[in-house]
């Protein structure tokens, strides 16, 4: 019987925790008959936000569940292409094409594929777990329905994804992690968040967020689920197919729970008079703002992250393909920029 | 004791000059970001926040510890050695503190090792959208923690030559020359 | 070797070295590294070490201590306490009693811009304390005031303590400041009454006499206790008007006392200097112990200690009052033995589950904890307010912790009991202002 130390930095209440590494951890333990058994530690007890990889190299825990990528700092440049603007995007769509994203075989750079270059040399076997649902652009206050009146907005950015939209969009960027943006939001450091709407309920935001435009996604967040190589080469071959076939299961429902979660939290708060828009009822110029920033976006991020070194151009091509093969729209301008 | 009296000043320079500095630069930087925020409607620093916690912060602590350390700041119970006589408290002292030099001798080779690391795989921070290696902060820790271990020694030296003579040591009294 | 074994192991050694005077945040480190070693094994360090240490000093919610503690420093060495007293000294028509109160009203004003206790309970007993003996109290409750006004620094918002809590809970330090203010009042109205009971009067004093020698008062005290009060409107303003976060209202409050001091010419680059290493030092010797608490956590974690204890008050979940009134128990003896930001750093991460699992709000619970550990200050043996009221007067310390405890626990009895029983008194303002 083999017994493994599975950490997440989150706590249980979050959907990347209670819908996913509990229902991950208690399907491989039911699946493998209790030949896997998992000590399971939550909400930063062993490993803290963004620090999951260094963890899981000193061998401190032997799963990360979830893995957060995005607060690697600088550590997975490729993974940030879910955070990428897209248009009618929910998790469901996005996990499936990121799942496939993890599998494709078409090599971005140096002869590698994406998961060749972005978790191999880590020295972890990783899957995704589900993406979140679209980021939503959320102000406490009257959404601003002109150019002028979003230009120098003072507004919560949680990633480099992020800070570049939100440049583009003309507005302030405010660097912070979601659980400052609560104290932040009321007291107006900032005005506006980018965030999931499903996940406000974490940081209380429904009690700040008051009106929010929908429709357009600044990207979906991904993150991973994953094990250390020392640790994967203990599992017999048997347990390796199984577990990777419940990682991907698990995803899957994973997404659908977040996607469930988003609409309930968006009835509840609309139900306590929190306002949500349409982007297709907003002014015609704000439309076009909106989607200026958006293949702004797509066209910086390559920039720099070609500019950093990494195959942004490649990645980036192969993401929007995926997208759209799941059903999901780009922004105006992003194919004929990618020349897809 | 020449060499203790100049590591003394060296980290009289770290702590007053260099996390003195960084204070002062934390408080303008937020006073100029709100100042932006609420009369120009601007962003003066981007990426202030990551500044303030990646950066300027740990350097506050990392350059203050040594002399904070040196100067005897930190707290502890002294009610069991205040009660004891001359010697049988400098055997207590040497004792309590060759303990805490070999925790400090473990933490050091482990911040020492992450610090390394972090620069083999050129490891980065976040400020704003961009993003800039973080091994030159990681080496503070280590360096820190190193001057804190010199202190240590110095302080076993001084109490087995006091507990050898029966008496304080006042020639190599460990403060910093500013006091 | 045996987890209970191990369990006792690191007991020992945590109690061990504290007794023995090893430094706090070495006992800390000391016993959370030992503790992993015994459960897991060395091979828990590579991954948890480095990265905890670092990492917990690159914390923007504590970034904010450094510039509470600047704000106070150069307060301090702008001479703003001494002139503030005067003007309460005039006030109070030099009588026994007013006199008291008035020292009271300095440490709480003096808290309302500080947010420790140790500094101002030293200016206090060195500048109140002769003048209160004058009117007629002894030296002993004299300095035993001087240190109960200046505990008051980590009584009334801002505080320290409640830094660190919200910083390990996320539970907004802007709300929980907010949410001290209620008991932090009710508690100086508490110590007026106590002056008024426990005051100790030297057999044949006089009272209501000027004191001999050229008035001090002059136009100068007014505009630096006027200034006092136009600081405190700018950090509360800021923060309770909601408009600036709490670590802004920390910067702008101590870049506006350094601009409104030097402009008033009560310090010069060499005080804003010895303000701002002070003020370092300080804040190393605390995130040491954040930091040294952090790893003690680790092994916590591991050792799964708070979730036996979870499961120990499993049958007291059902009443919240009760769990809370033990656990304010608990952090008030703390609160005797220990420093204050260790006893937060240490008890917190342990409780946490049980506060959750009892459904007990965390800004109630944090704002009652920050209380009982801030009377620690005035109590024996490590009772820094006291310690330094005593130093400052040249008095033995022994004999200042008498009217300081007395203080301690009526209002651990009255201010304690009054938040478990009308929790209002610390959330109604936080529900009211954002
Ligand atoms: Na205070
Ligand atoms: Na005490």
């Amino acid at each position: 019987q083999t017994n493994l130390m599975i950490s997440a930095s989150l706590p249980q209440v979050h959907f990347w925790v209670g819908q996913h590494m509990d229902p991950f951890a208690d399907a491989i333990e039911a699946e493998t008959n209790g030949e896997i058994a998992f000590t399971r530690f939550y909400a930063g007890e062993l490993t803290s936000v963004g620090r999951e990889l260094d963890a899981l190299q000193g061998g401190t825990v032997a799963v990360a569940a979830p893995l957060l990528a995005p607060y690697h700092e600088g550590t997975f440049p490729l993974s940030d292409v879910t955070q990428l603007p897209t248009i009618g995007t929910n998790s469901e769509l996005m996990t499936r094409a990121f799942l496939k994203l993890m599998d494709d075989d078409t090599e971005l750079a140096d002869g590698k594929t994406f998961y060749q270059y972005e978790i191999e040399p880590k020295e972890i076997r990783a899957w995704p777990v589900a993406t979140t649902a679209a980021y939503a652009i959320s102000f406490a206050g009257e959404n601003p329905d002109s150019v002028s009146g979003l230009s120098g907005k003072p507004m919560r950015a949680g990633s480099a994804l992020h800070t570049i939209f939100l440049n583009e969009l003309g507005v302030t960027p405010v660097t912070m992690p979601s659980s400052a943006s609560y104290e932040a939001l009321s007291r107006g450091t900032v005005e506006g968040t980018i965030l999931s709407i499903g996940d406000w309920r974490s940081y209380s935001l429904q009690d700040v967020l008051t009106h929010t435009i929908t429709g357009v996604a600044v990207g979906h967040w991904g993150s991973y689920l994953a094990i250390n190589n020392a640790t994967w080469e203990t599992l017999t071959p048997e347990q390796q197919e199984t577990w990777d076939r419940v990682a991907r299961d698990i995803a899957m429902q994973n997404a659908a729970g977040i996607d469930a979660q988003d609409i309930e939290v968006q009835e509840e708060a609309a139900g306590a008079g929190s306002v949500f828009t349409p982007i297709t009822d907003m002014s015609q110029e704000m439309q076009d703002h909106i989607a200026m920033a958006s293949t702004n976006t797509w066209q910086t991020w390559v920039e720099q992250t070609e500019a950093a070194g990494h195959p942004g151009r490649a990645t980036a091509k192969r993401w929007a393909e995926l997208v759209v093969e799941e059903g999901g729209e780009l922004p105006a301008g992003v194919a004929e920029f990618l020349e897809l | 004791m020449n060499l203790y009296r100049g590591l003394g000043k060296f980290e009289w320079g770290m702590a007053s000059i260099g996390a003195g500095l960084c204070l002062f630069v934390m408080m303008m930087i937020t006073v100029i970001s709100v100042f932006g925020r609420y009369v120009l409607q601007t962003d003066l620093v981007p990426g202030a926040y990551n500044i303030i916690e990646r950066v300027v912060f740990p350097l506050l602590i990392f350059w203050a510890l040594p002399l904070a350390h040196r100067e005897g700041v930190f707290p502890k119970l002294e009610i069991l050695a205040d009660a004891l006589p001359f010697a049988a408290r400098k055997l207590l002292a040497l004792f309590v503190v060759a303990i805490e030099l070999a925790i400090f001798l473990l933490l050091t080779w482990y911040v020492g090792k992450f610090a390394w690391a972090g620069f083999t795989s050129a490891r980065t921070m976040q400020i704003g959208s961009d993003y800039y290696p973080l091994w030159p902060l990681l080496m503070m820790v280590p360096l820190a923690f190193g001057l804190m271990i010199i202190e240590m020694i110095a302080t076993l030296v001084r109490d087995g030559r006091a507990l050898a003579r029966g008496r304080e040591d006042d020639a190599a009294s460990g403060n910093a020359p500013t006091g | 070797m045996s987890h209970s074994l191990a369990l006792w192991f690191v007991a020992f050694w945590f109690a061990a070295f504290l007794l023995l005077g090893q430094n706090v945040a070495t006992v800390l480190f000391g016993a959370g590294l030992l503790g992993m070693y015994l459960w897991v094994g060395l091979q828990l360090f590579q991954g948890i070490l480095g990265q905890d240490i670092f990492f917990t000093a690159s914390s923007y919610s504590l970034s904010i201590i450094p510039l509470y503690l600047l704000m106070a420093q150069l307060l301090m060495r702008g001479g703003l306490i001494v002139d503030l007293f005067r003007v309460g000294h005039r006030l109070s028509g030099y009588r026994r009693f007013p006199l008291g109160v008035a020292t009271l009203v300095t440490g709480g004003m003096l808290g309302a811009v500080s947010g420790s206790g140790s500094a101002s309970a030293a200016a206090l007993a060195t500048l109140a304390g002769p003048e209160l003996e004058r009117v007629g109290y002894t030296r002993r409750f004299a300095i035993g005031l001087a240190a109960v006004a200046g505990s008051l620094s980590a009584v009334i918002p801002p505080s320290l303590i409640v830094i660190i809590y919200g910083s390990i809970t996320t539970v907004p330090i802007g709300q929980l400041f907010i949410g001290l203010l209620g008991p932090g009042l009710l508690c100086m109205l508490v110590y007026v009454v106590c002056t008024r009971l426990f005051g100790e009067v030297t057999p044949g004093a006089t009272e209501g006499v000027a004191p001999t020698g050229p008035d001090h008062v002059g136009g100068s005290s007014f505009a630096a206790s006027a200034f006092l009060v136009f600081l405190m409107v700018v950090v509360f303003g800021g923060i309770y008007g909601g408009v600036i976060t709490v670590g802004e209202a920390g910067a702008i409050g101590a870049f506006t006392a350094l601009v409104g001091l030097t402009f008033m010419r009560r310090i010069g680059i060499g005080d804003l200097a010895h303000a701002l290493a002070d003020s370092v030092k300080i804040t190393a010797m605390l995130m040491m112990l954040v930091i040294g608490a952090q790893i003690f956590a680790r092994f916590l974690s591991i050792s799964r200690v708070p979730r036996e204890l979870l499961a120990l008050a499993e049958p007291l979940l059902a009443s919240p009052g009760i769990i809370a009134a033990l656990l304010l128990f608990l952090l008030f003896i703390a609160g005797m033995i220990l420093e204050s930001a260790a006893v937060i750093l240490l008890i917190v991460p342990i409780v946490l589950p049980i506060l959750q699992a009892a459904g007990i709000d965390l800004l109630w619970f944090g704002v009652m904890a920050s209380f009982m550990i801030a009377l620690g200050l005035l109590t024996p043996p490590v009772g820094l307010s006291a310690y330094a009221a005593s130093a400052a007067a040249r008095y033995p310390v022994a004999q200042v912790f008498r009217p300081a405890t007395q203080f301690a626990v009526v209002a651990a009895i009255v201010v304690g009991g009054a938040m478990i029983l009308v929790p209002g008194l610390v959330t109604w303002l936080p529900s009211h202002i954002r």
